[in-house]
This record gives structure tokens, sequence and C-alpha cells, in this order.
């Protein structure tokens, strides 16, 4: 049995220790919004929060997150200024890397407030779109980054609901 | 099997059929319909009883939301959005109440297929035709609760306006029961917007299936769950045509709790030629079963040019 927070509830599984992160969040939990890529690690469309960091669910075992939060896609609850940017710019276009692309967005403006065209590229060129939506996202990322020039990424507000205010905030927060 | 011609054909032909408009379940439905199906004065009894062309419905709500049905698959062109704009711009709709729904994969939603950038050349005319009866249908009856003549209104950001006044599309569908039919002949007759009178075409809008796509709501293949459903990996050949599997060992495999077997495929089309497809009760199961499997093949003849690459490669370096 392993326990975990994900999008601020507690949960638990009865998967065994090496299954992949992803399956259990798809497959066991039903949060259908992160996805299946490769499978090796190479793509970032599985992209979550593990304690506030982007992590590769595809392979990241779901032993290796005992009591630690996991925010996916549904948990920025679509209020993310990453999301509302990924609108105004018009990003997706089949849109299947893009929960990957948001989350992993998503912890650059908690490290860096005001990063510079070369500081997104840096960040985000892991993750990977068939698309070649490149632009699009670094346009977006930077507008995000100036919509939200005083509020950082909050994820308080994915634990709000439950009441876990954790470690989970305490990490992220600059 | 039919010719790819035969299949667009089928998928767009609405030359030939009339166009119905109705009252149903408290929304005005609209949507093309075979002759033979839709006999005069009951266009609301065959839009109830669904007997109308499957390719091209939409309908507009009692709150005003025009939702545009979309048989045509997304892969990332925004098809729902370009589709839906096409009413949308001769219906004289307001953006923003406009919404899509991507149908299921049923076989009566006609021919699905993405390519050949047939949609919107394709769809352009009968979809504008459709939007300009549903505004005239709409500027009907708007004018008679306005107590103007219907050639004093027109029809704009969801409103029948005149100069006596306005009244909202949301309004109409709830007051007025409409039962009206097109006949092809009428419908080709309607006129169109002029170039000069576009709003919506040629203009910056967001597209309609975006914000779904950024918040994990867009639902795709993979993310289709069926009752009792297995699930399956592929192992692939050694090269594109001509391999061939000799034996499987799946000896390792079955030490798996959730593994259910392999399969060696079969394609009479010949499309897919000496693949493993590894079946378990889960996918992750599925995946580690893939990587345990060891499978021999006879190796199409162009495995030896593969090697020659690899070879070449070596010497490069």
């Amino acid at each position: 049995m392993i326990e975990f927070y994900l999008n601020g509830e507690k949960v638990k599984t009865n998967a065994a220790e090496d299954t992949p992160l992803l399956w259990v969040i798809r497959d066991e939990f039903k949060l259908k919004g992160t996805k299946f890529g490769c499978g090796i690690s190479m793509c970032g469309a599985c992209t979550v929060h593990v304690d506030g960091n982007a992590v590769r669910s595809c392979i990241y075992p779901v032993g290796a997150v005992k009591n630690n939060h996991i925010t996916t896609i549904e948990g920025l609850n679509n209020s993310h200024p990453m999301q509302k940017a990924w609108v105004e710019e018009q990003v997706p276009q089949c849109g299947y890397c893009q929960s990957g692309q948001i989350m992993q967005a998503a912890t650059l403006l908690a490290q860096n407030a005001d990063p510079s065209d070369e500081d997104i590229v840096n960040h985000m060129s892991a993750n990977l779109c068939r698309c070649m939506a490149y632009k699009r996202i670094q346009k977006a990322v930077k507008r995000a980054a100036q919509d939200s020039a005083v509020g950082v990424y909050e994820p308080g507000s994915d634990n709000q609901s439950s009441g876990n205010q954790s470690s989970y905030n305490q990490q992220v927060e600059v | 099997m039919k010719s790819l011609k035969a299949l667009k054909n089928q998928s767009v032909d609405v030359s030939r059929r009339q166009f119905l408009l109705g009252s149903v379940g408290g929304s005005l439905m609209m949507a093309f319909a075979p002759t033979v199906l839709a006999l005069a004065g009951e266009a609301q009894k065959s839009l109830t009883d669904k007997a109308f062309s499957p390719t091209i419905w939409f309908e507009i709500n009692a709150s005003g939301t025009v939702l545009v049905n979309i048989a045509k698959a997304e892969m990332g062109q925004h098809v729902g959005t370009a589709l839906a704009r096409i009413v949308a711009e001769e219906l004289g709709a307001d953006w923003n109440t406009v919404e899509i729904k991507h149908v299921d994969t049923d076989p009566k939603w006609g021919y699905m297929v993405t390519g050949g950038s047939w949609s919107i050349f394709t769809s352009y005319k009968p979809l504008s035709q459709a939007g300009a009866a549903g505004r005239i249908a709409l500027i009907e009856a708007g004018a008679k609760i306005l107590k103007v003549s219907p050639a004093d209104c027109e029809a704009k950001g969801g409103y029948v306006i005149s100069s006596k006044g306005k009244i909202s599309f949301a309004e109409l569908v709830q007051k007025v029961e409409f039962n009206k039919q097109f006949s092809a002949e009428e419908l080709a007759a309607l006129p169109l917007k002029t170039k000069s009178k576009h709003t919506l075409h040629g203009n910056d809008f967001k597209a309609l299936d975006i914000p779904a796509k950024t918040n994990g709501t867009a639902k795709y293949g993979i993310d289709v769950e069926i009752e009792g459903m297995v699930y399956a990996r592929p192992i692939l050949p050694p090269t594109r045509y001509g391999s061939k599997v000799l034996s499987v060992d799946d000896s390792k495999a079955k030490a798996l709790e959730d593994y259910l077997g392999f399969e060696i495929l079969k394609d009479p089309s010949e499309t897919l030629q000496g693949w493993v497809s590894v079946l378990a009760k889960d996918y992750p199961t599925a995946i580690k079963a893939a990587d345990l499997l060891t499978v021999k093949y006879q190796a199409g003849p162009t495995a030896r040019s593969m090697k020659r690459l690899f070879c070449e490669r070596e010497n490069v370096r």
C-alpha cells in the first residue's frame, strides 16, 4: 500500500512499487490529462509535479512518491497563468503534448520569475511537440511571466480544498 | 472496398438533400435530410425522429448557445472551429456562444477521414447555406414578434435586429415553435453574405478546441476505456517489409500476473508484416511483457542494407 497526495487529496494505491506513476494516475485514479508519449522519459508528454518538481511520470516508480505531493494538469484547476497564456497565444494544435508542456513550464516561473528567451528554451527543450508549436510555447511562457510578474506559481490552490498545506508549497515558493 | 473517390463523394454529398429546422426538446435543431425521409411539413417530426443526414447538423438551445456537431477527425488542424465558423458566419451568431462537439466513431456519421484538405472546400458551401437557412428562419420569427418586415431585419451577434428593436436567438428559441424546411433547390438559391459583410471569416478569433487542450479535458483515443478491454503493445519487426516471425518465447513474461499472451498479427493487406502484439490486463504490464519476449525473425530483404547503413555510420565516426 502506497500513500501519496494527488492534487491535494490523500490517495492510496495497491499498485506494485515499480509501476510507473503515470499509469496509477491515468488508469487507477482516472486523471487522463497526463499523456503517455514515448514511455522512456524522452518526450515529456507525461510531465507532472512531484513536490513541485517536474518529473517524467512514465518512468517514475509509484514506490518513489510515498507521502509526496503530486500535481497533474487537472490540479492546476484551469486557473494557472500558464494555462491562460496558452489560450491567449493559441498554443496547441493537436494538443497531445501540451499537458506536459504546461506542467514543465509551470515550474520555470517558480524558479525564475522573469525568464529570458534562452532561459525558456533551456527549461523547455526536453519537451517535444510533433506539431512544432515551439514558438508559440515560448511566447506563452513569456506572456505568463509578464501576467504573473507579481504572483508566481502558487500551488497552494491545489491543496487548499483539503487543507493539506505541505512541504510541497514550501519547496515551490521562492 | 470502395474507392477513395466514392467515399469522398459519399461523405460530402448534401447537394440533393433538403434542410430541416424544428423545435426539438426546447432547442432549435437544424440538419440536412435525405429527401425521401422528410415529408412536406414534417420537419419537426423528422428531426425528433433523427431522420436526418448525419454529416451536418447543429442546434441553438434555449440559452442561445449554438452547438455544432462535427463529424470530422480533429488532428490538430482545428477542423471543428473552422466548420463551426462557417455556420456561425451565415447564421449571424455570437462567436462566444458557439460550441463544438466531436461526435463518436459510430459508422453512421459517415466517412470521417482527415486528409486531402477536403473538409473545408467541400463543406464551405453546404454549411454556409445551412447557416443562411437558419438565419432566414430566425429573422422570419423575429420579424413577427417585433412586428416588422423580415426585409427590415438582420441577424448579427446572436440577435435579430430591426429599426424597431431586437430579439435574441435565445428568446426566439424559447418563444417560437419552429417547423420549416427548405428543398435542395430553395437552399441552393439562398443568398449568402458577400465578402464585405463577413465578420468572422478572415478575422482573428480563438479556436474553440484549444481550452480543452490546456486543462487535460480533451479526450484522445488513449483516454477511452471500455468495459473488459485489454491492452496491447506491439513488437516491431526488423524491417518494414518482408519480415516473418519464426518463433516467440514468452516464458519470462508468463511470470507477470496480468500478462495475457501474445498474437502474431495476420494482416491480409500486408500493411503489417511480422508484427507481434503483446496482451495484458493493463498498459504497464503490456509494456513490461513486450520487453520480456524474445522474437526470432526471418528479416526482409532490406535487412542487409540496414546493416550496411549502420556499418557506414560506424565508418563515418
